[in-house]
């Protein structure tokens, strides 16, 4: 389990600037993070689970006080109760290596970045228990598993360009019309990450540089 | 110093992929809660569970340790109906 983190109350960088949250990304990012909690269900105990989801719910008004803020000495309190939230759902993070947990982590790692937490007190993904995983073999096309993977791969960017046309034909001005777009193209670039990584074999993929920048993932 | 990276090659790849995947499913969730309102939406919200599903589908064949080839084909055989 990730060793406990404390946010001294004297931390700078809680004043030091506004972290640059903005209420469209915030909401999506404590979206993102509850759909995540929601799947540890299987994981943990109920109760466990109640505590987690209100973790999550208490996370949305804080993040929104944040985004509102406009003055730097206004934004340090609901910065240090976000952070202060954050480490205690990850302190009640189940202990095991289940990729439900490590995508939790995945999303706390972003609003702890989002909300300027210094790099090292951060739930790092690379800290993450996944190293204790058996390393997966090379595949090839011929492979079962990536075919099918391959299948389901061209099927999500056909659909996501489907939707994304759907939306440029009817809708362009609406604001859900905006957020779909945002999404849509998303889906698409990560469809084609997972075809570079996974399905593409030979000289013509990506290298794992580039595939890591496009995920948004710090490259070593 | 950067430390090197903890995985083989391939296995980076599978661990990008499996990340990508799980990113697209929450994506497409998230978008498919935001359209729950919209009575002219259905459509969308079939299709983005469909993108959901196939998401789930990729995760399960990018890992080893969960569900049997005949089980994932049958999963995304499911999601094609």
């Amino acid at each position: 389990m990730a060793e406990r983190r404390h946010v001294p109350s004297d931390d700078q960088s809680l004043t030091k600037g506004r972290p640059t949250v903005d209420t469209a990304s915030a909401a999506m990012l404590v979206e993102s993070l509850a759909v995540h909690v929601r799947a540890l269900r299987e994981h943990v105990q109920e109760s466990d689970q109640v505590r987690l989801e209100a973790l999550v719910a208490g996370l949305g008004p804080v993040l929104e006080s944040v985004a509102h803020s406009d003055d730097p000495a206004d934004v340090a309190l609901p910065v240090m109760q976000a952070r202060a939230l954050l480490e205690m759902l990850e302190d009640s993070l189940p202990c095991d290596s289940s990729a439900a947990r490590q995508l939790v982590l995945q999303s706390i790692a972003s609003m702890q970045a989002l909300l300027g937490v210094p790099g090292p007190e951060r739930a790092i993904y690379e800290d993450a228990e996944e190293p204790k995983r058996p390393p997966a073999v090379a595949r090839s096309k011929g492979d079962p598993r990536i075919r099918l993977a391959s299948s389901a791969n061209y099927e999500v960017m056909l659909l996501s360009d489907l939707l994304l046309r759907h939306v440029a034909a009817n809708d362009p001005g609406a604001e859900i019309a905006a957020i779909a777009r945002g999404v849509l193209t998303r889906i698409h670039t990560l469809s084609d990450i997972i075809f570079e990584a996974v399905i593409q074999d030979g000289a013509e993929r990506e290298d794992l540089d580039t595939l890591q920048r496009k995920l948004g993932e710090k490259v070593r | 110093m950067a430390e090197p990276s903890q995985f083989t090659p391939a296995a980076e790849r599978v661990r990008l992929a499996t990340r990508a995947a799980s990113e697209i499913e929450a994506l497409a969730t998230l978008l498919r809660n935001q359209t729950r309102d919209d009575p002219e939406g259905a459509a969308w919200r079939s299709i983005l569970r469909r993108i959901s599903r196939l998401a789930c589908v990729q995760l399960s064949a990018l890992d080893d340790e969960v569900d049997t080839v005949e089980s994932i084909t049958a999963r995304f055989d499911e999601s094609e109906q």
